[in-house]
């Protein structure tokens, strides 16, 4: 039988440091709630808005699979890789930390807020080497269809990791109605509103709710407002 | 990334930490400061990692866990959790 958790969107924890307003899904940085740390090997789902020209100075990071995606604005990234790039709203970057990466990230507009979704998924293998990779998505393709984004395989649909797991978006017209199909045993979907209202499995969603489902394969979809969008990220749900 | 990490544990009230670069100089430090936790971070081969374990083995009140992310984000998160 399916299990599942509701984290409404005022469950999420809260930090406003003026040029970053971020929420935390789950527990992150010194917001700490003991019954929101992950779901699976998703550890980090951080909703941040940073002010124009603002930004995440050169930092450290290991062992982790980071994704940003951009939701509205444009986000400039450098790294110790060499890599230096400007992301926006359908692009998809990823960034596998290994060994250790330094970057930065920074609004890129001097007067324009950047909305941006960054996941965190624990790596399948420890100490890789870093890597980085982005790509930029035809927004059409996610009409009223679930469009993958993100997969453990280079030669698939979307930017790939070191990890099981598969990332969907998609845009839908009210009322139209589907089914996601769980990608590997053992992983279960965390569905994430971005904007609007749907239905999952028969509970009722809200903007930036998430719901997480597991131990079932098959997951019921309804969007119940025009432009309702959804982020479905399917991982696995044993730590490797 | 270890001066990071060295500053960020120091940073916070009532926590005291040392950062290592080697096994030799985490068994010192071990012995000399009997921690409560040991975050084990990257770039520790599968032959050093086993090495240490097994000499953290011989403190048992010593919480070993694995540090990930690198920075902030998770690292009070790790101990915090560890801690309760």
């Amino acid at each position: 039988m399916a299990q599942s958790v509701l984290h409404k969107e005022n469950m999420r924890g809260h930090a406003n440091h003026g040029w970053l307003d971020a929420h935390h899904t789950f527990s992150f940085a010194n917001h700490y709630n003991p019954e929101m740390m992950n779901f699976g090997v998703l550890r980090v789902l951080n909703d941040d808005r940073v002010a124009g020209g603002r930004g995440f100075g050169t930092h450290p990071h290991d062992n982790m699979e980071i994704i940003t995606i951009p939701l509205t604005g444009s986000l400039a990234h450098q790294d110790s890789m060499g890599n230096s790039s400007v992301i926006k709203n359908g692009d998809i970057q990823v960034m596998s930390a290994g060994t250790g990466v330094y970057h930065s990230e920074y609004n890129a507009d001097p007067d324009t807020e950047v909305n941006l979704l960054q996941i965190w998924l624990f790596p399948n293998k420890k100490n890789v080497t870093p890597r980085y990779g982005q790509q930029t998505l035809d927004l059409n393709e996610r009409h009223n269809r679930f469009q993958q984004v993100l997969s453990p395989n280079a030669d698939d649909e979307g930017v790939w990791i070191h990890q099981d797991a598969w990332f969907s978006l998609g845009s839908f017209d009210a009322g139209f109605e589907t089914s996601y199909r769980i990608r590997k045993e053992g992983n279960g979907a965390y569905f994430f509103v971005i904007g609007g209202k749907v239905t999952v499995n028969g509970q009722e969603l809200d903007t930036r709710d998430g719901y997480g489902v597991w131990d079932t394969s098959e997951i019921s979809f309804k969007a119940e407002t025009a432009g309702a969008e959804v982020l479905i990220m399917d991982v696995p749900m044993q730590l490797q | 990334m270890a001066a990071i990490l060295h500053r960020l544990l120091n940073n916070k009230p009532g926590w005291k930490g040392f950062t290592a670069l080697t096994n030799t100089e985490a068994q010192q430090l071990t012995a000399d400061n009997k921690p409560q936790v040991v975050l084990l971070g990257s770039g520790i081969s599968t032959a050093e990692e086993r090495e240490l374990r097994t000499f953290f083995a011989g403190f048992p009140n010593v919480k070993v866990i694995q540090h990930y992310g690198g920075g902030s984000g998770l690292l009070y998160n790790e101990i915090q959790q560890v801690l309760s």
